[in-house]
């Protein structure tokens, strides 16, 4: 049975944030990838990047580097 | 991967469209502005691609066949180049904002708006249409068949009421052109149809535009360079040149014309039989389910090949996500750009799954995304699959 766990969601407020945190990421090495919105967050992009909830910092720390515009940051039970 | 968002794009084209558009971009200049062969060539093929989409939207003369980016441009067209301040419009809630946002773009300018609504099951209230009609009552705008749920518009009932009250029908053809019977001078409705060209006409993203019956003004709302008669300072009046301000995307028109004869060889009846059939056997293996809730009507058949569910409270977005990463499967999730019906069906915080084909999906793809749909539903909720009717017969 699909276990749900807790994952760290990042949403963008424009889909090329979004598609830029996923090449830094990618650069960088950093966890995660991009699944659809969920719905209880309104953002103005579809996608969000999701990633383990440790990896908050070296995300953040990466978003601001490499000035990501983020349009929220949540910790979401799914 | 198994596609099944051919509502949003479809992925598999005929091959004769990417050769085209190669064939477009190596050997094509500017259509319309010069003499020369390769601007020859590029206008003869934008005529080429008019004539395929006039024969296919039953338009006699093919200046009224006017290219734009995408169907919503097409639609931005229409409707700004129609509707002036004091103007009252009536749409429905199963518009996509490619209507809904020019019409509130619209409202603030003065243009008056009403809705004829759904209600839980999507279904519209027929008896609104005639309750909603004003004295300056001017348009209907309308989709072909919701993006939603695949439910067909009965366009003949609305032309009928669009002619007893002498009312403009623009109609929004994004799930219908290349499926769906379009005959704007046999049936003389509807007076604007906006086609998108990357859908069931098999052409390349970039490309839509607008079929226009004879006799129908619309304002343009790009202005510019058209080739001819450049010492006016107006915009010429003539269509297609009228709306087509700029360099035509004559590589996305080749594509589209390529599509749009595939089209016309197959015929849209065969191609609609082929995808609802799919739809149909996905429909009928899963509505069974109990964990399953699907929204539109299915009491018909064959019907635009767009079916949107949702596997019991889950968030769409996370079920889409597992069917994509678990099974290969592609599909939207989400609100679809129509709040408006997913308001009235229940599901603006859910969203919905939206599942749809083309005549290039097959009967084992479908049967894949049953037996998917079905396994997840049973991992999701706890219940075990057996405990499913039909469990057995994919």
């Amino acid at each position: 049975m699909y276990q749900p766990t807790v994952h760290l969601i990042i949403a963008f407020g424009q889909t090329t944030a979004a598609l830029k945190m996923e090449t830094c990421c990618q650069h960088e090495g950093l966890p995660g990838r991009l699944i659809p919105l969920p719905q209880q967050i309104r953002a103005g992009c579809g996608l969000v990047w999701a990633a383990a909830p440790e990896a908050e910092n070296s995300l953040t720390e990466m978003m601001e580097r490499q000035q990501i515009a983020v349009q929220g940051i949540y910790t979401l039970y799914f | 991967m198994i596609y099944l968002d051919n509502a949003a794009t479809t992925l598999a084209k005929p091959d004769s469209v990417a050769r085209a558009m190669t064939a477009a971009l190596t050997g094509q200049g500017s259509s319309g502005r010069s003499a020369h062969p390769a601007a020859l060539a590029a206008s003869r093929s934008v005529f080429r691609t008019r004539v395929t989409l006039a024969a296919l939207l039953g338009v006699s003369d093919p200046a009224r066949i006017c290219f734009s980016a995408n169907i919503t441009e097409a639609l931005n067209l229409a409707l700004n180049g129609s509707l002036q301040p004091g103007a009252h419009v009536i749409s429905t809630d199963w518009e996509h904002n490619s209507v809904l946002r020019p019409l509130y773009r619209l409202r603030e300018q003065g243009v008056a708006l009403d809705f004829v609504p759904a209600d839980l099951r999507g279904r519209l209230d027929a008896s609104a249409w005639e309750r909603l009609l004003r004295p300056e009552t001017r348009a209907v705008v309308c989709t072909q068949a919701s993006n939603v749920t695949g439910d067909q518009m009965d366009l003949a009932a609305v032309a009928a009421f669009c002619h007893r009250h002498g009312l403009r029908l623009i109609v929004d053809g994004a799930q219908g052109a290349g499926l769906l019977p379009v005959d704007l001078e046999g049936q003389g409705w509807p007076d604007i149809y906006c086609f998108t060209g990357h859908k069931a006409l098999y052409g390349p993203q970039g490309t839509g535009g607008l079929a226009i019956q004879k006799g129908v003004d619309i304002k343009p709302w790009n202005v510019g360079g058209s080739g001819v008669d450049s010492f006016n300072e107006q915009q010429p009046q003539d269509y297609p040149v009228r709306l087509e301000a700029g360099t035509l995307n004559g590589p996305g028109l080749a594509g589209l014309a390529a599509g749009a004869r595939y089209v016309t060889e197959q015929t849209p009846a065969r191609l609609l039989g082929q995808a609802s059939a799919l739809a149909q056997l996905f429909y009928r293996q899963l509505s069974p389910v109990p964990a399953l809730r699907f929204y539109g009507d299915f009491s018909c058949w064959p019907r635009v090949p767009v079916l949107a569910m949702n596997i019991a409270g889950f968030d769409s977005g996370l079920v889409a996500d597992l069917l994509a990463d678990r099974y290969g499967i592609a599909i939207r999730s989400g609100i679809h750009c129509a709040p408006r019906l997913h308001r009235a069906l229940g599901t603006a915080s859910q969203g919905a799954l939206r599942f749809s084909w083309s005549s290039f999906n097959t009967e084992e793809e479908t049967r894949q995304a049953v037996r998917a749909v079905r396994e997840l539903a049973a991992d999701l909720t706890g219940q075990p699959a057996g405990g499913f009717p039909g469990s057995g017969g994919v």
